[in-house]
């Protein structure tokens, strides 16, 4: 683990202009994570955890603050390299899976594949079944999403975060749509990730899957508790 | 680089329009019947071109015209001059460009049978005459070279002579009598009709050109007025034309500038006919050409539909890394795609039509490459050009949104 934190967010403020009044969704946030961190970030909805989560992801820019991601501030990327940081550093998980209903597994899996140009295209079949093998779904390579159970599904999600290896896992409310049972593999899954190696950041408002994570960073009225 | 990005995308948009095929379809219909209409409007007015210019050939577009040719004062040509010599005719006849050569004698005489008597058009002219005009005998035969040689008292009626004379009876056999000499009659032609001018083409008697001559007491050479003559194609013509003038100022001494003859043919009208029906295609093109402008329509109004329905989609794509060009080219390679199968399809159908058609109007339908290349490029640039629009609309949508539209 180095002592460099991979993000850093220090002063972080977001107002979203809705027409003449000014709404403040996140005050001051300051939060380090580092490289191999377990880290949940807990909140009841309307705390600006979605809001935080956006901009850890690469897919906002703050008001005001300092975001820097690997040491580099993301404020001053464009949208193509904040797309290319989405697309080769993180792995996006949803709570609703976020598949796309006419691709198969396999074709969901290798998708992020084609934003980028470090791949071969004759890569990304075996890239695509190496990342099914792993979150154990080998024998539904071919099936649609609506013929895979929820779970099922999930890990197709996971899959496709991790076919071009990045170093972290965003997951948004995870296991939100999933029954218990079903919720505790996809929780073991993550970990196991983390074992391996990867940083994960998971969003909930759900304690028990916060406890899980080694760090849980409390959010609440847009600020940090 | 460039390539595996391009494929990776044709690929995405297949798989994202085969699996919908009814849709796919419904929206190149719109493709489909424009490229269909093209193809099918363009290959029958080009069978239509293809007929009339074998009927115009026929009507003359390889014929001849010489004439001899005196300026006066004035610039204007007299129509007398020096005529042709036996000498020239032959060497003319002998150009390899030349099929045919008939000489023309003109006069008028009076012309009976029975109680019937009239004063008629006469021509003299050889066996040729026929080839060149494309005008046959429906009775009878025609004049032969023998007949020409020996001067024959022979003639062939035009068919108004026939009727005129004759009525119901069967002219063939008959004895006419021309300045009061008998002719027999050995053949009738076929009806030409009425000029542009309304001038009556049947209402003359044909005779070889040595008998009408000998008739009137005149030279064989020196008589000639018009020198007709058909080249072995239409193409040839052109060169047919100047080797008669270079054999002519040779045997005449003449300089360019000075020639005393009159060369003349139908291209003119010819090509004036040609363009009629090149205007008419244009015509008929740029009617087609609205549906296919109807069917761009279509299709981006379906790829707008699309992007609307697959906001989510999109949502996700840009999340897991798509920047807006990826999300432009997707959706251009989409709707490209989309109007490339319809023409395709199109172009497929529209042969297929048109042979039909063919078939049944009896007419030639010619589908050339380049109207299929004409309809690809059309329809791919179609599919491009309307689903720009559509395109970028999907690639500025904010993916926070996107992602949670359901």
């Amino acid at each position: 683990m180095s002592s460099d934190p991979l993000l850093e967010l220090s002063g972080i403020n977001k107002i979203y202009k809705m027409g003449q009044i000014d709404l403040q969704v996140l005050f001051d946030v300051s939060l380090h994570i580092y490289d191999g961190d377990f880290v949940s970030i807990i909140g009841p909805s309307g705390s600006g955890k979605t809001t935080l989560l956006n901009i850890i992801a690469c897919l906002d820019r703050p008001s005001s603050g300092i975001y820097n991601f690997f040491g580099e501030n993301v404020g001053l990327k464009s949208n193509d390299e904040m797309s290319a940081i989405r697309n080769l550093r993180i792995g996006f998980i949803f709570q609703s899976f976020n598949l796309i209903p006419r691709h198969t597994a396999l074709e969901n899996v290798i998708m992020p594949l084609h934003y980028s140009t470090k791949f071969k295209n004759s890569n990304f079949k075996n890239l695509g079944l190496e990342c099914l093998e792993k979150v154990g779904l080998s024998e539904r390579v071919n099936h649609y999403p609506n013929e895979l159970s929820g779970g099922q599904q999930q890990r197709v999600a996971i899959a496709r975060a991790l076919v071009t290896n990045p170093e972290i896992i965003l997951a948004d409310e995870p296991t939100g749509n999933l029954d218990s049972k079903t919720s505790d593999d996809i929780m073991r899954l993550l970990k196991d990730l983390n074992m391996q190696g990867k940083t994960i950041i998971t969003i909930t408002h759900d304690n028990e899957v916060a406890e899980q994570a080694s760090e849980i960073i409390r959010i609440k009225d847009g600020r940090v508790i | 680089m460039i390539r595996k990005y391009f494929f990776s995308n044709i690929n995405e948009a297949r798989i994202n329009l085969f699996r919908n095929k009814t849709r796919t379809l419904l929206t190149s219909l719109g493709i489909i019947i424009g490229i269909t209409s093209v193809i099918i409007l363009i290959a029958i007015t080009n069978g239509a071109r293809s007929v009339i210019e074998t009927q115009l050939t026929s009507l003359g577009a390889k014929t001849i015209m010489l004439k001899p040719f005196v300026r006066t004062a004035s610039g204007f040509s007299t129509g007398k001059g020096q005529s042709f010599s036996d000498n020239e005719l032959k060497l003319i006849k002998d150009l390899d460009s030349i099929d045919y050569l008939a000489p023309i004698v003109k006069d008028s005489q009076e012309v009976s049978y029975r109680s019937i008597s009239n004063v008629v058009a006469l021509v003299g002219t050889n066996s040729d005459f026929s080839a060149i005009n494309d005008w046959k005998t429906t009775s009878g035969s025609f004049i032969t070279k023998n007949d020409v040689q020996d001067g024959s008292k022979v003639c062939v009626l035009g068919l108004t002579n026939s009727r005129r004379f004759f009525g119901a009876e069967n002219p063939i056999g008959k004895k006419i009598r021309i300045n009061g000499i008998p002719h027999i009659v050995i053949g009738v032609l076929e009806a030409k009709g009425l000029t542009p001018g309304g001038r009556d083409q049947d209402d003359f008697i044909l005779l070889p050109y040595t008998s009408l001559n000998r008739l009137l007491f005149r030279p064989d050479m020196d008589s000639i007025v018009t020198v007709l003559m058909s080249s072995r194609s239409s193409e040839e013509l052109e060169y047919a034309k100047f080797s008669i003038k270079k054999i002519l100022r040779e045997t005449r001494n003449i300089n360019s500038g000075g020639d005393n003859f009159d060369l003349s043919s139908y291209e003119g009208v010819t090509k004036k006919i040609l363009n009629t029906t090149k205007i008419l295609r244009i015509l008929l093109t740029s009617i087609a050409s609205i549906s296919l402008i109807v069917g761009g329509i279509g299709i981006m109004n379906i790829m707008l539909v699309s992007v609307t329905e697959r906001t989510k989609e999109i949502g996700i794509r840009i999340t897991i890394g798509a920047k807006s060009k990826d999300i432009v080219f997707q959706f251009l390679c989409e709707s490209a795609l989309l109007s490339l199968f319809g023409g395709i399809v199109g172009v497929l159908l529209g042969y297929i039509i048109s042979q039909i058609a063919s078939a049944i109007i009896g007419w030639p339908a010619i589908v050339s490459l380049t109207s299929v290349f004409i309809a690809f490029f059309f329809s791919g640039g179609i599919g491009i050009f309307f689903g720009i629009y559509p395109a970028f609309k999907a690639s500025k949508l904010d993916p926070i949104m996107a992602i949670r539209n359901e």
